[in-house]
């Protein structure tokens, strides 16, 4: 089935360690997903393939990217341990939003439930969530301004979506 | 035959406002991610868009003096799932307000079947199986499109690191005949086939030859990096030797070429420079007077 062939791909490619257990034992896809012989041959193809790495290496770039650009003081004051602590939030939270502020206040909310934090890291914490968290009530706040596109559908007027 | 030269243009990034300043009427065009101009909140969200509307005016302000085409990223229409009528409508209203002379959107998958969207995103564009199955859906969607546009809908070959085997088609062969079964046009990355000769090994001219020449409308230049022994299209330097060399083999060969297209993300503008940035439109310049030559040259 194509959506569960899409799904697989998608779940290896946020998965360094789905893809090493696929690249040990291929039934593993037959179990977790509907796949005809010939997609299954495909993602076991496509596991093994030395572009498999960099699809890995970019989901992960990507996926740091909200952080990186909204909390830079605080991903400078846990450096050591930024790689271990990505990963476990990557871990509660495997679906990535494509708010960048909803992202950085997502990770932000991780952080503070962690216990081992540097004082540094946590006064950068502190700091900068603040600001994550201000921006992102004035996203909610303009949003619950904006007109809802479906009010408009009998009767465009698509420039009062943009002008707000 | 048409005669003319293709037009020349930027996609539009926060700081485009400073090379359009200082370029003023050399920028034929903005290209725009009309998704850049919102922020989603989720389809359970019960307002769910918020406008960037300080980003909006500044754009309105720049596109009023010059063409607008509009490049979308969000609609993902591989992906084997309905299309997202809310963040359709939201593309609708972008094209009515800045009159997009077309549309383009990619192959590749951006969203993930089974997930809540907008937040079932994969994190990256990922490769498509090329069969009759995907061509049908993408055709569906192509033609969803343009009833709710009323415009012109290209569709861009993206950067792959994996291709999917056993494909039954070509990537070539796809855009044919996508363009033959909805006319849907063809954006065509040279900067993409670029990385993809090199990560993959395949051949630009197979892959150029192939292509119906009618079908391509704009060229897409870029220039990428190396990361970990692979190249990327990362949009942070001048488009490479190479690319250029196939531009100026290639594209007099599109009739129906209209626009040139340099990309670059904003993080990578100082990296560029300002100077970097319009010794690329000079160059594009220059290419789109040696199309329109041989155009001119033909049609006598």
């Amino acid at each position: 089935m194509l959506v569960h062939f899409q799904k697989a791909l998608a779940d290896l490619t946020a998965s360094p360690a789905l893809c090493r257990e696929v690249r040990q034992k291929p039934e593993t896809l037959r179990e977790l997903y509907d796949l005809s012989e010939k997609e299954w041959r495909r993602l076991v193809a496509i596991t093994a393939s030395k572009g498999m790495e960099a699809n890995c290496m970019l989901y992960r770039a990507n996926r740091l990217a909200p952080v990186a650009l909204n909390l830079p003081e605080t991903c400078d004051a846990i450096r050591d341990d930024l790689n271990r602590l990505i990963s476990a939030y990557w871990e509660s939270e495997p679906i990535t939003d494509v708010h960048f502020l909803v992202e950085a206040d997502r990770f932000c909310c991780f952080l503070e439930r962690q216990t081992d934090l540097s004082p540094q890291a946590r006064e950068a914490l502190v700091r900068e969530h603040a600001v994550v968290a201000a921006k992102l009530t004035a996203t909610r706040q303009n949003a619950q301004e904006s007109v809802p596109t479906e009010d408009l559908r009998s009767e465009f007027d698509a420039s009062l979506l943009l002008q707000n | 035959m048409n005669s003319s030269a293709p037009i020349v243009g930027l996609l539009y990034n926060p700081a485009v406002p400073r090379v359009l300043d200082a370029l003023g009427s050399r920028v034929d065009f903005v290209e725009v991610i009309p998704d850049r101009l919102w922020y989603d909140f989720g389809v359970t969200a019960s307002h769910r868009f918020s406008h960037a509307s300080a980003a909006i005016a500044e754009l309105r302000d720049y596109a009023s003096s010059r063409r607008v085409i509009g490049h979308g990223i969000g609609l993902s229409l591989p992906s084997a799932m309905p299309l997202d009528e809310r963040l359709l409508d939201e593309v609708v209203a972008s094209h009515q307000v800045l009159n997009f002379e077309w549309y383009s959107e990619h192959l590749s998958m951006f969203l993930v079947p089974g997930r809540s969207v907008p937040n079932a995103q994969a994190g990256m564009g990922l490769p498509v199986v090329l069969d009759d199955e995907m061509l049908e859906l993408v055709s569906r969607k192509v033609r969803q499109l343009q009833d709710a546009l009323g415009a012109e809908i290209l569709l861009e070959n993206s950067t792959i690191f994996s291709a999917i085997p056993e494909p039954d088609m070509t990537e070539p062969a796809f855009f044919n005949r996508l363009y033959e079964s909805t006319g849907c046009g063809m954006l065509l990355d040279l900067h993409n086939l670029y990385a993809n000769t090199i990560n993959l090994g395949m051949s630009a001219d197979e892959y150029l030859s192939e292509i119906n020449p009618q079908i391509v409308k704009e060229i897409h230049l870029a220039g990428g990096d190396w990361l970990k022994g692979h190249y990327t299209d990362s949009h942070s330097r001048a488009t490479p030797s190479p690319v250029w060399e196939w531009a100026y083999e290639w594209a007099p060969r599109f009739p129906n070429l209209a626009a040139i297209t340099f990309e670059y993300h904003e993080s990578y503008h100082k990296r560029i420079g300002l100077s970097g940035v319009a010794e690329e439109i000079e160059k594009m310049h220059e290419l789109a007077s040696d199309i329109q030559s041989q155009r001119q040259r033909q049609v006598a």
